[in-house]
């Protein structure tokens, strides 16, 4: 498992050099396009993952994604490098936009653990609250999914020879209430 | 990092401060004390965990990613995992923060922090190929592999 994008091609070429036929898992801002050059190559089978929806589906956050990348002329497969910045600049948008000038050290960090149901972006249709629900210890990070304890949705890419498909899951269900930040709502949404 | 961050909140310009950051403990340490609020993309350290009301995250983060490869790999019936690493404070952070997914799917994990940068991964990945003793515990960190 490739666990972050710093490591991930420089894996994926020594795993083909050494001829390894494993499964390899990587995060999605592995796929750069040299990883997927070489993911298309490699035997094992690649899988990527990242934990929001398909950024190419039809969710309409998505569709804001698709066109801001596309107007700044990125290809579909820069993409998912992209999302977790794109999600933060609007997040962070959303939650300082009522902050009345001038802005102070206090009233930017108030409006940032303050902020209450607030859209997720590619979420999906998850809300948070910074109220230190989401890991107890860490009440700076609404947006973050308490590991193993809730339900999110995530999209795999999985290079499988020449081919390459997207799908999106919410999966990982245990009922713990004292974890649990983000509201989901049950909608599977589609990939092309 | 942390003349950079230096740079970042003495310019007077910054209100927060957005981005994904290796060593991200080094820039929280200024940027908590300055005042200016961090936000990072993906990847976070345990100082920035703790770094209550200074750091921020409004992504769905490199823990989900981690965590929906767990789901994915348990649903392949695999058992074991060998994940690889660069070893900066916010990659740890985040490996740390999904072991307990990784436990609740039923996998082995054996961890593999690596320099950066590792232009060359053939030495680490033959360790991991390399015949080793059956172990008893659920999760180690092994010591980075020699560089090529």
């Amino acid at each position: 498992m490739l666990a972050d994008p710093t490591t991930c091609t420089a894996g994926l070429k020594a795993a083909l050099s050494l001829g390894f036929t494993k499964p390899l898992y990587g995060v999605a801002s592995c796929g750069t396009t040299d990883f997927s050059k070489n993911a298309a190559t490699y035997t094992g089978g690649v899988t990527l993952t990242q934990g929001n929806v398909s950024p190419t589906g039809d969710d309409a956050d998505a569709k804001i994604f698709t066109q801001a990348m596309d107007k700044n002329g990125k290809k579909t497969e820069d993409l998912f490098h992209a999302v977790d910045g794109f999600q933060t600049v609007i997040n962070v948008y959303t939650a300082l936009k009522t902050v009345p000038a001038p802005a102070t050290t206090e009233s930017l960090s108030k409006a940032l653990s303050t902020n209450k149901t607030h859209a997720f972006m590619l979420g999906p249709d998850a809300h948070f609250t910074c109220d230190g629900k989401a890991l107890r210890a860490s009440r700076g990070l609404p947006g973050m999914f308490a590991p193993g304890n809730q339900e999110f949705a995530f999209i795999r890419r999985e290079y499988e020879a020449t081919s390459l498909t997207w799908s999106t899951h919410l999966s990982w269900a245990s009922g713990s209430a004292s974890a649990v930040c983000l509201r989901l709502s049950r909608r599977v949404v589609s990939s092309r | 990092m942390t003349n950079c961050a230096n740079k970042a909140v003495t310019s007077n310009s910054i209100a927060v401060l957005l981005g994904t950051v290796g060593n991200d403990n080094a820039v929280v340490a200024v940027t908590g004390k300055a005042g200016v609020p961090l936000v990072v993309n993906s990847g976070f350290s345990s100082d920035v965990l703790k770094a209550e009301g200074k750091a921020f995250i409004f992504s769905s983060s490199g823990v989900s990613g981690m965590l929906a490869i767990a789901k994915t790999v348990q649903e392949k019936g695999l058992k074991n995992v060998a994940l690889v690493h660069v070893n900066v404070s916010g990659a740890i952070g985040v490996v740390k923060a999904t072991e307990a997914g990784f436990k609740k799917a039923g996998l082995t994990v054996d961890v593999y922090p690596v320099p950066y940068p590792s232009p060359d991964l053939t030495s680490t990945l033959s360790t991991i190929t390399a015949p080793r003793p059956k172990r008893s515990s659920c999760s180690r960190t092994r010591p980075p592999a020699r560089r090529d």
